[in-house]
């Protein structure tokens, strides 16, 4: 299941760069794309993306107020809002879209949630913050 | 991709991840990539540049390279444009991120490729360097207005003070005015005396325009300037009282400044329908201890919350009690009746649980300090955002000090944050450097990644122009298509989703090498057996196995 | 300017009938200012019928500069021969002399056209015009009595007036002729409203077949 992740250099960067720290490593099914700001991304993007062979993208951005432009974030968060309930409506069951505000210090969260949506037909739950973050390996560097 | 070639780091300083970088080389030379390996580079510098045959290069190496300058090194050498590199750090985005060398090498493959299509796309440009004016505008002569001035006056900056009212003080700030009542004023003077302020009486309305270097002000009475930064500092208003009779918290102090008596009971009714702000509870404690002190009144406060958020609040209420202030903690079932300016109030004291009855000669009710019309009417002017609250800035850190969303414009006092005599004066120093930096006569160079407008294309529609959060985008009469003011631009990009026409481009991430960046990234499939489906996968693939740490 | 809006994704995925290859055409006027049927659109629409239409081997998408003009249509011509239907993103002008154009040929209409309004914002359009054909702002200061009151009265308001809102929907919708006496006031014209007015004469609107404006010394 391809998954690309399309993350704002603030919190989106910053996140991914912690998920080493708490001992996660992306399956190699994951893919980034770092952009300037989610606000950068439209409905051409996220499809066209799909178009190529992905299976799912995940926005990840920062948290609502805490967008370096101000409204990227919220912009992005809406349009994404917008295309998954096109697809849904439009009975494509096995294309998603999605997207996650965080924090830069929430590697478990983002964790969480590339974990579920890989998991074979599990649907990504809003609260799987806790559900299967990763045991931590021992002898953390 | 004929014209992009990689220099790449062997990465040996990762053993466990050793990644061959031969087959990599290979695989990558048939997508027409040129790949030249250097080992160590940063011990040891890159050695084989005169294999380099592309006329665009992308570093694929890790933060060290940048830090020991050699990539600054490798810039100067080539004394080539910006936009013919680009560096990826593959230690951050690819080799901290996935785990076994097989997906390593496939990440590296498909990354390497994503960028060096963006990297083709790049196109040159020289970045400019605008001059700003010289001067500054500092909306509001009131207690934040004047303190701005002022200190920038004393730094030689010219300054022109659009004044609409005076020399007016937010509530929050009234007890520090009434105990330095000069204070105001000699900012003023100091305004006025000094070679480079003047005060503009702002009486009907203002146009703004921005440009490159700064803003365009046209006054109603036909005076005309130009400024390199603007300051807001308009000061905040309270309304009257609905209750006929009663004082709002302004029109106390203005009694107490006239040496006005206050004798008998003065009550004060805090926090209804909302929670009153803490400095407008700091000043009603302060009116509170003058009256008891200097006028022998007696003094009721009644209040919903007791708010200890300021410095030395908390020993300001004891103050007040120990000056014989009353504190009563009212429920919702107080009541409050107005016979044309007489008073009756009751209710239960939540404190000591008893009921209270009091018939104040004088009631005070402070409003909610707002913004005057005008300000608000300057501040759209200016496209400035005032968010909740009408503060110009919102909880975005990004905003902090002094910054608003538009670039060369800078907020101090009530229209910032809170009406805070102490953190007015902190905000104005930090104000003072902010401009100074703003105006430095060097310039100030612009974002390297503003959109490009296709005139052709543009429909003229207006709609960049209404979603740019930083009013960086404004119309073009003569081309009739939208235009970058390229100082205000921050490069976030919005401007170029929002596009109904397609006719914005941001310069280093045009649309196709975007698109065609996310196809290199999808190309390719996935070599590592699936683990959907099979039963004994056991837990999802994104589960990392303990052990092996690097 | 006309505003539209893209029909609900589950109605157009169920109007196409069988077909092995799709034209989507969307058009740079109008419908691209009011985001329902321009360039973006049209790429977002395809893709997503790629996806959720498996059974039509070829979509594709183009634009042109307007629909309702004949020499535009003439650049489709390769392209919709080469389809077996077409799916108009145009307002229904468009739909309309696109099919007229290419007789023969099943179109499609993406879009709900909705009413002639005005952009008041980024993301925001309000009708203004119904188009009747009978302008009488120069009576009403500048707000239209027959938009902007939903009953369109002549001489309002009417008793569901309370508040400035409209009895039809109190908390978002004004009442035109409370708005109509507020500026009517500011312009120092109330004068105006103390006129009785017989009701409009609707047949300037849409009456009895579509209507038509010939220009004499520009048609010879």
């Amino acid at each position: 299941m391809k998954l690309l992740l399309l993350h704002c250099t603030e919190s989106g960067q910053k996140v991914l760069a912690r998920l080493p720290q708490i001992g996660y490593r992306l399956p190699s099914t994951v893919r980034t794309m770092e952009l300037k700001c989610t606000g950068r991304i439209n409905e051409e993007l996220l499809l066209s993306s799909l178009e190529d062979g992905f299976d799912a993208v995940l926005v990840v951005g920062c948290h609502r107020e805490n967008c370096r432009y101000l409204d990227g974030n919220l912009r992005a968060e809406r349009r994404v809002q917008r295309i998954a309930r096109m697809l849904a409506d439009a009975g494509v069951m096995d294309k998603k879209v999605d997207m996650l505000l965080v924090g830069p210090d929430e590697g478990a969260k983002l964790a969480a949630r590339i974990a579920a949506f890989l998991a074979p037909g599990a649907e990504p739950a809003a609260g799987a913050e806790t559900a299967s973050v990763p045991a931590q390996s021992g002898g953390k560097k | 991709m004929q014209g992009v070639s990689v220099v790449m780091c062997d990465f040996s300083c990762q053993p466990r991840k050793k990644v061959d970088c031969r087959s990599l080389r290979k695989e990558l030379a048939k997508a027409g990539i040129q790949v030249v390996v250097a080992k160590k580079p940063c011990r040891q510098g890159i050695e084989n540049l005169d294999d380099l045959q592309g006329e665009k290069v992308l570093f694929a190496g890790c933060p060290l390279l940048e830090e020991n300058g050699l990539y600054g090194r490798f810039r100067e050498r080539f004394s080539a444009a910006p936009a013919n590199f680009l560096d990826l750090d593959v230690k951050r985005s690819i080799l901290d991120l996935y785990d076994d060398a097989k997906s390593i090498e496939q990440a590296l493959s498909r990354s390497i490729k994503a960028h060096a299509r963006i990297l083709e796309a790049k196109e040159a440009e020289a970045t400019e360097t605008v001059k700003p004016e010289a001067k500054v505008l500092v909306y509001g002569a009131g207690y934040s207005g004047l303190h701005a001035a002022a200190a920038l006056c004393a730094t030689d900056v010219s300054v022109d003070v659009l004044e609409t009212s005076g020399p007016t003080v937010s509530p929050g700030c009234l007890a520090e005015a009434l105990r330095n009542r000069d204070a105001v004023r000699k900012l003023r003077a100091a305004v006025e005396q000094s070679q480079n302020g003047v005060f503009i009486p702002h009486r009907n309305g203002v146009r703004l325009s921005a440009l490159e270097n700064g803003f365009h002000m046209r006054t109603g009475d036909g005076m005309e300037a130009l400024y390199g930064a603007v300051v807001f500092a308009p000061e905040r208003v309270e309304g009257p009282c609905a209750e006929e009779g009663a004082l709002n918290l302004s029109a106390l102090y203005a009694a107490l400044e006239r040496r006005q008596q206050l004798r008998g009971i003065t009550a004060f009714l805090l926090d209804r329908g909302r929670p009153s702000t803490p400095e407008v509870v700091r000043d009603v404690l302060e009116a509170a201890k003058i009256i008891r002190d200097a006028h022998r009144g007696e003094v009721w406060v009644l209040l919903r919350n007791v708010q200890v958020s300021l410095q030395y609040q908390e020993e300001l209420y004891g103050d007040c009690r120990d000056a014989g202030v009353v504190f009563v903690k009212y429920r919702e079932d107080l009541s409050l009746v107005d016979d044309y300016g007489s008073f009756d109030i009751a209710g239960h004291d939540e404190q000591v649980h008893t009921a209270f009855s009091i018939h104040p000669d004088r009631l005070v009710i402070p409003q909610i300090p707002r913004l005057p019309a005008e300000a608000g009417v300057f501040a759209a002017a200016l496209k400035l955002r005032l968010e909740k609250d009408e503060y110009s800035q919102s909880d975005s850190l990004w905003n902090l000090p002094n910054d608003t969303n538009r670039t060369g414009v800078f907020a101090v006092g009530s229209a910032r944050s809170g009406m805070i005599p102490t953190l007015i004066r902190q905000d104005v120093s930090s104000l003072v450097a902010a401009v100074e930096e703003r105006l430095d006569p060097a310039g100030f160079a612009v974002e390297e990644n503003i959109p490009v407008v296709d005139a052709d294309k543009c429909v003229y529609c207006l709609t960049c122009v209404r979603v740019c959060p930083f009013g960086a985008m404004a119309k073009d009469p003569e081309q009739g298509a939208a235009r970058v003011i390229a100082s205000a631009c921050r490069a976030c990009g919005i401007c170029v989703a929002e596009c109904p026409a397609e006719a914005l481009e941001v310069r280093n991430l045009r649309r196709e090498a975007l698109f065609s960046a996310v196809e290199a990234l999808a190309e390719a499939p996935d070599t590592r057996p699936p683990a959907a489906g099979s039963p004994a996968a056991g837990p999802p693939a994104a589960a990392p196995t303990s052990g092996g740490d690097s | 300017m006309i505003v539209a809006e893209q029909k609900p994704i589950k109605d157009i995925v169920a109007m196409i009938p069988e077909a092995s290859s799709l034209l989507v055409v969307g058009c740079d006027t109008c419908v691209t200012v009011c985001m329902a049927g321009g360039i973006k659109e049209v790429n977002a629409l395809t893709s997503v019928l790629r996806m959720a239409r498996k059974d039509i081997a070829r979509i594709e998408g183009t634009s042109v500069e307007r629909q309702c003009d004949r020499e535009f249509l003439e650049e489709l011509e390769e392209s919709v021969q080469a389809a077996d239907a077409v799916l108009s993103m145009a307002c229904g002008a468009g739909v309309q002399m696109l099919s007229d154009y290419f007789e023969g040929k099943i179109v499609l209409p993406a879009l709900n056209t909705l009413f002639m309004g005005s952009n008041e914002e980024a993301g925001y359009w309000m009708e203004r015009c119904l188009g009747c054909g009978d302008c009488v702002l120069d009576l009403t200061g500048g707000i239209c009595p027959r938009t902007r009151c939903s009953k369109g009265l002549m001489n309002g308001p009417c008793g569901g007036s309370e508040g400035g809102k409209c009895e039809v929907d109190p908390e978002n919708l004004e009442c035109g002729w409370n708005l109509i006496y507020n500026r009517l006031k500011a312009l120092n014209r109330l004068d105006s409203m103390m006129e009785i007015r017989p009701p409009q004469n609707w047949s300037t609107s849409h009456d009895g077949g579509p209507r038509r404006l010939i220009r004499e010394d520009v048609k010879l």
